[in-house]
């Protein structure tokens, strides 16, 4: 539904993406990035604030800046705190969605049904200026979603919001993805993307780093060295044993905690089979076992400063 | 349908509170300084035309339409990009001409209502119990035959002349700046003496003595100076009656205006009545509204800080570049609409040689060229923002 093609796109001298090639299909895709890595040029980019300078980018087919054809069809949650601080979130709903071409007639119904599915029904009288920031976000992906588009961009959409605001919204999120539609979901934080969808975007210093199903991300690296540490109360003979497997490349220990050892591996599976029959072979007390790679973080980690 | 709400939208924002408050003190300002003039003269020295006249072009005009139109019409890009909220209205399917038109007609509403408001108060001060006169003042385009004019005073049998011309030489002056008086009207006498009545006199040398008969006609009362009047019973019968109700003040002037005027009926043209300006200003407000609007919406689209540079145009470009000789004034906004709402001041500076003769070499903009101009400028000034405004990111950088 949104394509990139060669996609760059700099300020002056500052690159904001950079050479960016990808297609993101229906469903949830998460933007994955640090700071800074562009992400937010890339959201301008797709919801058409900005024009490429060079490549092409397009949305439901067609390029969409100022493009009221793809308007029609997309949402957008900007990443700003600043709103109309003079308006009630009802009154920013309903211009919005009278922008958005929604008839005067069905307006205000989808107004309140939009308010309600983003839990601000209590607060959407008061106005905006007064709001939290959870509130804030929650008011914004209502303006987002008011006209029921078929692609919805957020960025940061999570920012600001307590535990359960995220898993409220996060539940909004996946029915409009559920319901076919092709949302796109900005994060920093790795742990709210995961709780979301496993199909992510990474970018880092203007460029996208990887592309795809978190597991196949993951089994594209699994070539490279694999690190689980271990806490036992014998390091030492422990990681000799282990050094005894053929895809164990090396061990290390921690000088201030002697209980702890790291080891690395380039086939994490075979290790995982093999390692209870050491334990109970070398009759190890194993306190805890754990692999900080196996997890999106460490994808990132890797991908990021590899 | 999104119009509606963009335009409400849009009205509502400038209804807020912080700039109500500037305009309503923008709005009485006027008024304000027509009553204080109201206190500071005498009942039959108040002309209300002259001084609605002159309040309303140097304030509602040059000062109100001007300031408003540049704050409420940048505001509508300046305020929405610095809020970082224009990314609501661009990210919808409502074209940005759309946008952009509908937040101008806002504006534009406003600007037009504060500054008729300001006029209407303004006219009430000015008119309401109080009168106003026709002009008693000579312009040097009034004289149809110059020479004659200057011949009458120079060799003259009437007594009402003659009287006149003795006050050349300074009689009679004012307490109050009377070397300035003393030396003007004594330049009255030397330039008559010197002139030779069989040649054209100069623009200069007309404007030396008609600037001292209008100094004479605003301070001196001929009406009681008997010998002036002695004769009198040749004049006809209207007249005489007016010099025998003993006007005073403004309408002293005007009686003796008229005196003048039977005395050199082919010298002199009748002046014409001033008209009460006040419904045409209503109509031509929204004109300079427009124009001004235009203006400074274009400003908006492509400059990040538009007011300073609008604050230097309209209190810079647009007082100085009309005042520079030849042509110039025609580049100036200003001049176009003050063709279009003329206000008539015939009696400020009516004494100064220097205003006189200006008055008359001013290249004239005709009101024909001046709706053109004023159209063509806000047609070209409104598209040219669209344009911009269509095809520019409006987006804040510093969180990329």
């Amino acid at each position: 539904m949104i394509s990139l093609v060669n996609a760059s796109r700099w300020y002056q001298q500052v690159i904001g993406i950079n050479d960016v090639t990808c297609t993101i299909p229906a469903g949830m895709t998460a933007l994955l990035g640090p700071n800074g890595a562009g992400k937010s040029t890339m959201l301008k980019l797709i919801t058409g604030q900005l024009r490429p300078t060079t490549g092409r980018i397009s949305v439901l087919g067609e390029a969409p800046f100022a493009n009221p054809n793809v308007y029609r069809k997309l949402g957008y949650c900007p990443e700003i705190e600043n709103n109309y601080d003079d308006m009630t979130g009802y009154e920013f709903v309903t211009l919005m969605g009278a922008m958005a071409g929604i008839p005067k007639s069905a307006l205000k119904d989808r107004v309140h049904a939009v308010v309600e599915q983003v839990g601000m029904t209590v607060n959407a009288g008061r106005k905006i200026g007064g709001y939290s920031k959870g509130m804030r976000q929650r008011i914004k992906v209502a303006q987002g979603i008011i006209h029921d588009p078929d692609v919805i961009v957020l960025d940061e959409p999570m920012n600001g919001l307590d535990p359960v605001g995220r898993r409220e919204l996060t539940k909004v999120f996946l029915d409009m993805a559920d319901a076919g539609k092709c949302v796109v979901v900005s994060s920093h934080i790795l742990y709210e993307v995961e709780a979301m969808t496993s199909n992510i975007l990474l970018m880092n210093r203007g460029r996208l780093m990887a592309q795809g199903n978190v597991y196949h991300i993951r089994s594209l690296i699994d070539s490279h060295p694999h690190r689980i540490t271990i806490t036992t109360n014998d390091a030492r003979r422990l990681a000799s044993k282990t050094l005894e497997l053929p895809y164990v490349l090396g061990v290390k220990f921690d000088n201030r905690d002697p209980r702890l050892m790291e080891l690395e591996t380039h086939s994490p599976h075979l290790f995982y089979s093999a390692f209870p029959d050491i334990v109970l072979e070398g009759g190890f007390e194993i306190d805890n076992y754990e692999s900080p790679d196996n997890n999106l973080e460490a994808v990132f980690r890797y991908l990021v400063n590899g | 349908m999104s119009d509606i709400y963009l335009l409400r939208s849009a009205l509502r924002d400038l209804f807020r509170i912080k700039k109500l408050i500037t305009a309503a003190c923008l709005v009485g300002f006027p008024m304000a300084i027509a009553l204080l003039m109201r206190v500071g003269n005498r009942e039959d020295t108040f002309n209300a035309v002259e001084a609605y006249n002159g309040i309303a072009s140097n304030m509602i005009f040059q000062f109100i339409v001007v300031i408003l139109a540049l704050v409420f019409c940048t505001s509508i890009i300046t305020q929405e990009v610095e809020q970082k909220t224009i990314v609501y209205l661009l990210t919808r399917p409502v074209p940005r001409w759309r946008i952009l038109l509908m937040k101008f007609i806002g504006a534009i509403t406003v600007t037009t209502i504060t500054a008729w408001l300001a006029c209407v108060l303004l006219s009430l001060a000015c008119f309401s119990g109080s009168k106003s006169y026709d002009s008693y003042v000579i312009r040097l385009d009034q004289i149809k035959d110059s020479q004659a004019f200057m011949t009458a005073f120079k060799n003259t049998p009437d007594p009402f002349l003659l009287a006149i011309y003795k006050r050349f030489g300074g009689q009679q002056t004012e307490k109050r700046r009377r070397r300035l008086v003393f030396n003007n009207s004594d330049a009255a006498a030397t330039t008559l003496e010197a002139y030779d009545i069989s040649r054209q006199p100069t623009n200069t040398e007309l404007a030396v003595v008609v600037s001292s008969v209008n100094r004479i006609l605003r301070r001196d009362d001929l009406l009681s100076d008997t010998e002036a009047l002695s004769a009198l019973e040749d004049r006809s019968p209207a007249l005489q009656q007016q010099v025998k109700a003993k006007p005073t003040g403004v309408e002293r002037s005007l009686v003796e205006r008229n005196y003048l005027q039977e005395l050199l009926p082919d010298v002199l043209e009748t002046p014409k009545p001033i008209v009460n300006p006040f419904s045409h200003d209503i109509l031509i407000i929204p004109v300079a509204v427009l124009a001004y609007g235009a203006l400074f919406l274009l400003l908006a689209t492509f400059l990040s800080k538009p007011l300073i540079t609008g604050l230097m145009f309209s209190f810079g470009w647009e007082t100085w570049v009309p005042q520079m000789p030849g042509n110039f004034q025609k580049l100036s906004l200003m001049s176009y609409v003050k063709v279009l709402a003329p206000h008539q001041m015939p009696s400020q500076g009516s004494g100064n040689v220097g205003a006189l003769v200006a008055d008359t070499s001013a290249a004239v903009i005709t009101s024909h060229q001046a709706w053109v101009t004023l159209a063509a400028f806000t047609i070209i000034a409104l598209a040219a923002a669209i344009v911009l405004f269509t095809r520019r990111e409006y987006v804040p950088r510093e969180d990329t």
